[in-house]
């Protein structure tokens, strides 16, 4: 008893709406400004680096659906974000001379990789912990192999070639990738990119926050916690994991189609099984099944392999005199190493659910 | 007197590879009673609970609440026609809190979708604060504190064994299956866990009980159903089964008397 009351006294002003609406605005203003910043500081090239973490943030969210809420370890994730972004590609680029606009192809792709989130969880159903790891890679390994053969005997895909000219979204016949003047300030398609996607982050957190904590997210929990249990509490745990692959591979369609439009080309290179450990590791490095973690985890994996890149050739030259490992390498084994070394030190995720 | 039946079991046998964990076996539990289940260790009472639950398909045999037959039902349909269970080994839904664990139960009596989840409209939002005001009464119902938010499983063992409780009767069950509820509990907390029965059977929940402790079920049980080795050796009041020479020889006989 006395504990709440100190816990209530210490975060009075958390409780103050004039304080939370300032926090909000002071946040709401730093997004909002954060790409200025960012170009007249570092450069341009960060922005698009920024623009992809978003649109990892996306994939996190939704592999942290079926990963972090219902404890489903899917290891092929990214054959959904390849299902959203081939479909953008064949609905809006003259591989088959489409051009469909971006508000009927965003639920087009939700919807399509939806299904094959249910197409690939049905046969998974009865498996459980690794043997469900070993056939979701093997789901997403099947995913990009089709992308890089349906090019004959029908071109469908292009095969490894890939598929090029992919329309940008267009508003209004203003496509949003070329540089627009908006009241006098520039702003590049990498910074009208940035806001789309920032809305479109926003949202996918939104929902996740909102289904984590309803009747479904109770459920998805409790097959992670205990699926006999959940079964016997009256929880149709087939239907509820259908929901769970299906809702993250919606998330990865709406990402995938959005960053087809932003490249303006797709290829099968894209959707390697690397990608999917990429996304996996954003959710467990952040905290698994915490939604703000997720995104902290995201904005750190995606960021710090660029920060290394830019770093890994001067600090050679300064500590030994020259650049005598590829600074390539050498960034993915110093990546690697701050992967072990957060593991070691906080085994579940920087920033935990509660409910871990 | 003619009993009113409310779940019928009707010549169930199950076998584990060579082993017949069961074998025909007939119960009939009356509406409103406690109903005992006694037995050796290994003889056959859990596994009785499984299939009874869809946890495990029974070789042969039927069994039907209030009519309905239920045998070869998943799991999930099972609750909804109103039979829940407690488990032998506590089977909680560990990093949840004690009142999340209870608004689990209520996914079964409860229709929010994707839609209601996100949009939060007037039905999704009035269902939600409905359930978690019933499970909170429900946490008070079998006296656990509704405030407490530490994962389910560091609560003192007795805790968590109410805990599976309340979480089954979130389900609105009509038969509530009990397996081995006193099991590590402390003459108090056992003494607690009796008034509850009483509690559970007075608001017309009929119960099925298996339980090691025999004070307690000879002395709560309306009817008492002996297992050993997998058959049923005797069904009848406290008194008759005491009184069994067959259950006497082939189960403690020190113990009931
Ligand atoms: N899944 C199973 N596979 C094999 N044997 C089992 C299984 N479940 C139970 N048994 C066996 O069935 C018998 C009855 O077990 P159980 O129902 O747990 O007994 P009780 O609950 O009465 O102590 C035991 O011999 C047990 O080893
Ligand atoms: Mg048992």
């Amino acid at each position: 008893m006395i504990n709440k009351v100190f816990y209530l006294e210490k975060f009075k002003s958390f409780q103050n709406p004039k304080i939370v609406w300032l926090g909000y605005s002071l946040v709401a203003i730093t997004l909002a400004i954060l790409p200025f910043i960012i170009e007249a500081s570092i450069g341009r090239t960060w922005v698009r680096i920024l623009d992809f973490a978003l649109i990892y943030g996306m994939l996190a969210l939704g592999l942290n659906i079926v990963v972090g809420f219902a404890g489903l370890l899917d290891l092929g994730y990214i054959a959904f974000y390849a299902v959203g972004a081939y479909t953008w590609a064949l609905l809006a680029s003259p591989q088959f001379g489409l051009h469909l606009p971006f508000w009927l192809i965003i639920p087009i792709g939700f919807v399509v990789a939806g299904f094959f989130g249910v197409l690939l969880g049905a046969p998974t159903l009865r498996l459980r912990g690794d043997y469900l790891a070993i056939v979701t890679l093997g789901f997403g390994e099947i995913v990009r192999i089709f992308l890089n053969n349906l090019d004959h005997p029908i071109n469908i895909t292009n095969g490894p070639v890939g598929i090029n000219l992919i329309d940008p979204i267009s508003v209004g016949g203003y496509a949003l990738t070329r540089t627009q003047q908006i009241a006098g300030v520039n702003f590049s398609g990498a910074h009208i990119y940035y806001y789309l996607l920032l809305v479109l982050l926003l949202a996918c957190i939104f929902v996740c926050i909102r289904l984590e904590n309803s009747r479904l997210g109770r459920a998805w929990i409790a097959i992670r916690e205990d699926e006999t249990a959940a079964q016997a509490m009256g929880i149709n745990t087939r239907n509820m994991k259908l929901l769970a692959f299906a809702m993250g591979a919606s998330f990865g369609g709406v990402a995938g189609g959005v960053f087809a439009s932003f490249q303006g080309f797709v290829s099968p290179e894209s959707f390697i099984l690397l990608e999917s450990i990429m996304v996996l590791c954003m959710v467990v490095l952040g905290g698994m099944g915490n939604v703000w973690g997720v995104v902290l985890g995201t904005l750190l994996l995606a960021i710090l392999p660029e920060i290394l890149r830019d770093i890994s050739s001067p600090i050679q030259e300064s500590l030994l005199g020259g650049v005598w490992i590829d600074p390539e390498s050498l960034r993915m084994v110093l990546f690697g190493l701050a992967l072990i070394l957060v593991m070691l030190v906080r085994p579940s995720g920087l920033w935990p659910s509660k409910k871990h | 007197m003619q009993k009113d039946i409310v779940l019928s079991v009707k010549g169930v046998t199950k076998s584990f590879g060579g082993l017949k964990a069961l074998s025909k076996i007939n119960l009939g539990i009356g509406k409103g009673e406690i109903y005992g289940l006694i037995g050796p260790n290994g003889a056959g009472k859990t596994t009785l609970f499984n299939i009874l639950t869809g946890i495990y398909t029974p070789n042969q045999g039927t069994f039907n609440l209030d009519g309905k037959d239920l045998a070869g039902l998943k799991p999930h349909l099972i609750v909804k026609a109103g039979l829940a269970r407690t488990f032998q080994n506590i089977r909680l839904f560990g990093n949840m809190s004690g009142l999340e664990n209870v608004m689990v139960g209520f996914h079964v009596r409860t229709k929010t979708g994707v839609m209601g989840a996100v949009f939060r409209h007037y039905r999704a939002r009035e269902e939600e604060t409905n359930l978690r005001n019933k499970s909170k009464s429900l946490m008070d119902y079998v006296g656990l504190d509704p405030e407490l938010t530490q994962p389910s499983t560091t609560l003192p063992y007795g805790d968590q064994r109410r805990l599976e409780i309340a979480r089954a009767l979130a389900t609105n069950p009509k038969v509530i299956a009990l397996d081995e509820p006193a099991a590590g509990m402390n003459p108090t907390e056992t003494a607690g866990l009796r008034d509850l029965l009483v509690r559970i059977r007075r608001d017309g929940i009929t119960i099925l009980l298996i339980e090691h402790d025999v004070k307690l079920v000879m002395g709560l049980c309306d009817t008492v159903a002996v297992l050993d080795y997998g058959k049923k050796i005797a069904e009848g009041e406290p008194k008759e089964i005491k009184a069994n020479p067959d259950v006497i020889q082939a189960y403690l006989g020190g113990e009931l008397s």
